[in-house]
This record gives structure tokens, sequence and C-alpha cells, in this order.
């Protein structure tokens, strides 16, 4: 028992450690950030002032950076939601230590992706027109619609579990630290002290949650892949792009997941908590959902190869032999079958290795976004010369600048809330049987809290 | 393919290539009681079309003070076009009014019957609305077709609509629960208190220590 105690207050000192030292180097770091996002800050002033001409979209490839920007960060959005869900759901032991910052990422993921959009747009001041005169009939309008109920309930599945924590942190730092972070605390703890009822209420509303978020949260995937699926270009006509979308999203997610939990780890001295036990079974996930997203590949080409309809010639050639060959090749071997191999190979299997797998992966589902968008556009629709897309240094200071945003926010939010679940963690501590947690809703059992 | 061949087709009968774009326009003059606004004179000679072809829609804007045509006026051309089931307004055109007050856009029917064509023209930022056109085009036949797919019955727009309206209704159970907790209070408590039941005594527990945190 007093071990117990010992440990769960080494977790708490751990978990408040970042909130309560600010050191030089984080200024630095946000600094940096800050740096890049107001440069991309006057390179959008540019395009709003000059119009879009200023990026290297034209009528004929008429996505860019933009676009296949958007769609990354929808697909890392699932590292968190999706994947906190499923191993909550499947009541794996190991995830506890993860899941805040997978939830995290999804929220910031897709406040990023969103942003996308209306950076894509020549007429930001027209956005609401996709409501106004939005028709139910049009992928737009699901898009919209799955994209903003996946933010709230990631913002909410991020929000609930956090509840305890941020009760915690109201009552330990009530005297430390500025106001508005203690009023965060309170707002954010929603009166939990953590009686009977208050955790029924939290068992219920996490267990409706971390059901009813894996499908929306395929929906989203499935929907934003329908944006091409559905638009007449010869690349695009195909009925496996929701769940090879729904594939390469997970896939990235993990991805993304590794490599912000290996940096996390090292600057906030997470070791005993975030152990190579978690990186090689999300490095597992991730050999998983390569061999998937191999197969798919396989799949998708080998039958749309055989038949070879008007413009799949074209593609092919562009595709494996000519102008998107080093990018296809490298997100085959480079991100698919490396990573893979990598995770599966013994001598390879440790944390370096599976975050080295994880940065292939990720860099290279940016990459298939690329070919996917501008190779698709590039196919001619009638017998014209073959446009060329080459983003200019307006569209990429504003790529710079959404990756930066991403990083911001993230270490933003390490400073203020608690980013390892120290309730689901001192679960751990405890002999107690996991599958009360679960059942909790289902039984009058208490769950969570963080007694 | 079949378009040009229905065209042709069209063509070749004299009866259902005559058009009968008939004209009766705008005499309601919307706008007339208010200062400086206008009103439409009758159409001018309409051209001939058929199913296809285009017909010329003029309107001629006097003042309703002295009767006197109005110039440099954006006149806008309005009829209901069905896509893809969905049936609404679109603009056929709009045109400025020339010296002699005349505004016309050019209207393709490809569909065989009624079409009324509504005219507004703008006045000081203001729409008014002129009054309406109808061309009729003879005949049971259509250039193009206007209704995209096939009707799957049950399988619509009403389902994928409550499909969404479930999602939020179980989002919202989840927020009853966080009113739930609060008010330190039990799930049932705060769907009870929502739904106007008389409150229960709350059973909570006392407060842990250290915010039942620790």
């Amino acid at each position: 028992m007093e071990e117990v105690t010992s440990r769960r207050g080494r977790l708490e000192r751990t978990a408040m450690a970042p909130i309560l030292k600010t050191t030089w180097r984080y200024w630095a770091w946000v600094t940096f950030l800050v740096a890049i996002i107001a440069w991309g800050a006057y390179a959008y002033s540019v395009q709003l002032r000059e119009g879009l001409i200023v990026t290297g979209m034209r009528d004929r490839i008429s996505w860019g950076l933009y676009i296949v920007t958007f769609v990354f960060f929808i697909g890392i959005s699932h590292a968190g939601t999706l994947i906190s869900a499923i191993l909550r759901t499947t009541q794996a032991k190991w995830r506890t230590p993860v899941t805040r910052m997978a939830e995290f990422i999804t929220v910031v993921a897709l406040f990023c992706g969103a942003m996308f959009v209306l950076v894509d747009l020549g007429r930001p001041d027209r956005a609401l027109n996709v409501v106004t005169h939005g028709r139910w009939q049009s992928p737009i309008i699901w898009d919209l619609t799955s994209i903003t109920t996946y933010l709230t309930a990631s913002i909410v599945y991020l929000g609930l579990p956090m509840v305890p924590d941020l009760a915690l942190f109201r009552d330990r730092l009530a005297a430390q630290g500025p106001r508005w972070r203690v009023w965060v605390y309170r707002v954010g703890a929603v009166g939990w002290h953590g009686d009977a009822s208050q955790k029924r209420s939290l068992g219920t509303a996490i267990f409706i949650l971390m059901i009813i978020i894996i499908p929306i949260a395929v929906s989203v995937h499935t929907v934003v892949s329908w944006i091409f699926a559905m638009t007449l270009r010869v690349p695009w006509n195909s009925t496996i792009f929701g769940a090879f979308f729904v594939a390469g999203a997970i896939y990235s997610g993990i991805a993304t997941l590794i490599i912000i939990m290996y940096i996390l780890r090292k600057v906030y001295h997470l070791e005993e908590y975030i152990t190579e036990k978690h990186f090689v079974y999300l490095g597992v996930m991730l050999a998983a959902f390569s061999a998937i997203m191999m197969y798919g590949n396989i799949s998708e080409y080998v039958t749309t190869g055989y038949k070879l309809q008007e413009g799949e010639e074209f593609q092919f050639r562009q595709l494996f032999l000519d102008e998107f060959a080093g990018f296809y090749w490298y997100y085959f071997v480079g991100g698919l079958v490396l990573p893979g191999l990598i995770v599966l190979v013994p001598w390879t299997r440790s944390i370096a290795g599976v975050v080295v797998a994880a940065v292939l992966a990720a860099a290279a589902m940016w990459v298939e976004r690329y070919f996917i968008v501008v190779a698709g556009l590039r196919v001619p629709l009638l017998s014209y010369d073959p446009s060329n897309y080459a983003p200019t240094w307006v569209e990429l200071s504003i790529v710079a600048a959404g990756f930066a945003l991403f990083a911001l926010l993230i270490t933003v939010f390490s400073k203020i809330f608690p980013i390892i679940s120290v309730w689901e963690v001192a679960e751990g501590f405890e002999p107690a049987d996991e599958f009360e947690s679960i059942a909790a809703p289902l039984a009058p059992q208490p769950v969570g809290g963080g007694q | 393919m079949n378009t040009f061949r229905e065209r042709r087709e069209t063509l070749s009968i004299p009866r259902l290539a005559v058009i009968f774009a008939a004209i009766a326009l705008l005499f309601g003059v919307v706008g007339a009681a208010q200062a400086g606004s206008a009103k439409a004179d009758r159409p001018l000679p309409q051209q001939p079309a058929g199913l296809g072809l285009p017909t010329t829609i003029r309107v001629v804007l006097r003042s309703s003070a002295d009767g006197k045509p109005v110039a440099h006026t954006p006149v806008v051309f309005h009829t209901d076009a069905t896509f893809a089931g969905v049936v609404d307004e679109i603009e056929l055109g709009r045109a400025n009014t020339n010296a002699d007050g005349v505004a016309m856009v050019t209207f393709e029917p490809h569909i065989a019957g009624d079409h009324e064509v509504r005219v507004d023209f703008e006045d000081v930022g203001r729409k008014v609305n002129l009054g309406k056109v109808t061309v009729s085009v003879a005949g049971n036949s259509q250039l193009t077709r206007s209704t995209a797919g096939i009707l799957i019955p049950g399988l619509n727009v009403w389902l994928l609509v409550a499909l969404i309206a479930a999602v939020w209704s179980i989002l919202l159970c989840v927020a009853f629960c966080v009113i739930a907790i609060a008010r330190g209070g039990d799930t049932s408590q705060a769907l009870g208190r929502s739904l106007g039941r008389t409150p229960e005594p709350a059973v909570n527990s006392s407060p842990s220590d250290a915010g039942g945190s620790s």
C-alpha cells in the first residue's frame, strides 16, 4: 500500500513538473514556432491580397499543397481518438500513459486540417456559403458535417477523461501559478470531487463516447476520400478509396503518435511511464497497418492496371516511371515496406527503430497524399498537354506555418494540461481487475476517479 | 449521342421545331410606387425558338414617373431548374439596359413545356420584381435528362439527416453526463431535471480528500 502511495505521488509530481518548471529551451522553441507562424501569416496576407495566383495552383491542377496537408492532418487526427478509443474498448491495459497524447493530437490535427480548407479558398469571406447554400447531396457537406461532429466529439473525448486530473491540478496548484490557469482547471474539473455518483456519470460518458467515436472517426476519412472518389477523375475512380484512406489515416496517426510520444517522453522525462513496451506495441500496430496499406496498393493498381482504361496508362507512367516515380517508390518502399521490416526484425525493434519507422511512415503518408491529389489532377481530361504544378514560396510558407502551429499547440497544451492520464495510470498500480473500469457503466462500480 | 439524334428529330418536325415562345411580359410594376423606380414596357418581339434553340427574352424598362426609357440598369432573369432531383431557382443571366431601356438575355429551353422566366431589376441596390415571361415550347420531349441516378425507396437525404441526428443525440447524452458531474449527481438526475421532473435529493458522498483526486 505504501508503495502504491509512493508511486502515485511520484506520478503526480511527474505530471505536474512541466507546468511548474519552464526552461529557456521552452521559450526558445516557442519563439521559433511563433516566428514560422508569423512568416506564414505574412504569406497568407500576400495570398489574400493578390489572390490564388500567387500559388502554383491553376485551373487544371486546382488543388495543391493545401489540400494535401488538409488530408494529411485529418489523417493523423485518427491517431488519437480512434486509437485511444480502440485501445479503451479492447481494454488494452498498456494504453493508459499514451491515450491523453493521442487524444490531444486528434483535436489539434483536426483544427489545423480544417484551417487548410479555409486557406485553400480564394475568397475565405465566402466560406459560410457552404453552410448557407449547401446541399445534402454534396460530399462537401458530408465532409463538413462529419468533421465538425468528429471535432466536437474529440474535444469532449479529450476533456472527459481529463476531469479527475484537472481536479487534481485544481487542488494541488491552487496556490501556484497564474489565476487564469487555476480558473481553467476549476472550469475543466466541472466540480469534480470524486464521489461515487460523479464516477458513475464519468464512466457512462466515457463509455458512450469511446463507442460512438469509432464510427464517427471512420466516417470522417471515408468522406474525405469521397471528395476525390466522387469526382470524375480517372485516378480517383476507386471503390476502395474509403477503406484505403481510413487505413492510411490510422497508419499515419500511429506514426505521429509514436513521434510525439518520443519527444514528450524525452523532454518531460516520462521514461518510467512510457516504456519500450509502448513503442513496440504501437510499432506492431504500425507494421500491421503498413501491411494493410501495401495490400490496398497492390489490389488497387493490379486491377486498374490490368484493364488499363483510357487515362490509366498516363497515370501509371507518371506514377511509376516519370514525374512522380520518386515520390511513389519512396512511399511504397521507404514508407510502407521499410517501417514494417524495421518493426518486425528483432534487431531493429527498439525505441529508436520504432521512431525511425514512424518518421518514415509519417513522411510517406504526406507524400502519398501529394501524389494522390496532384498526380490525379494532372491526368489530362482532353487532348491537351499535361499541366505541371510547383508550389510557390507562399504555399510552402503557409504549410510550414501549419506544421509549426500543430507543434506549438501541442507544446502549449503540455505546459497547461496533464500530458499523461494520472488517474488511469494510477489505476494500474492497484491490483484491481481493469474490467471493472470498462464495465462500470453497466454495473454500479466506481470508475476512474482520482482516488 | 442520343442528345444529338433527338435534337435532329425535333428539328425535322416543323410543328415541334416552331417556337411558341410566348410572352406576356411584365407589366406589374412593383417598383412603380417608389420614387425613381421603373416599370417594364411590353416586350419586344421574340425570336422564334424551339427545343434546344436559343430564344431571346427582352424587356424594356421605362421610368414610372415620365415613361422614358431607363438606361444602364442591371436586369436579372431567373427561372426554375431541376438538377439531380433538386428544384431551385437559377439565374438565366443578367444584362444592363441600353439607351432605349432594353435588356435581353438568351434562353435555350431543353425541356418542352412552359418555362416561367422572372425578371428583376436593381433599383438603388434594391431588387424589384418586374413580373414574368412564359416561354412555351410545344411537344413532349427533352434534350437532357434532369433526374440523375435511380431512386431507391427509403434511401434519401432524410436517412442521412436521421443518422446525423442520432449521432448528435448520443453526444447530447454525454453532455447530460457532464452536467451530472458538474452537479455532483447522477446522470439520471440530470436527465430528469432536463425533462422537468422533480429533482431528487443529491446522493453525493462527501468530497474525498484533496478534491478526490489524490
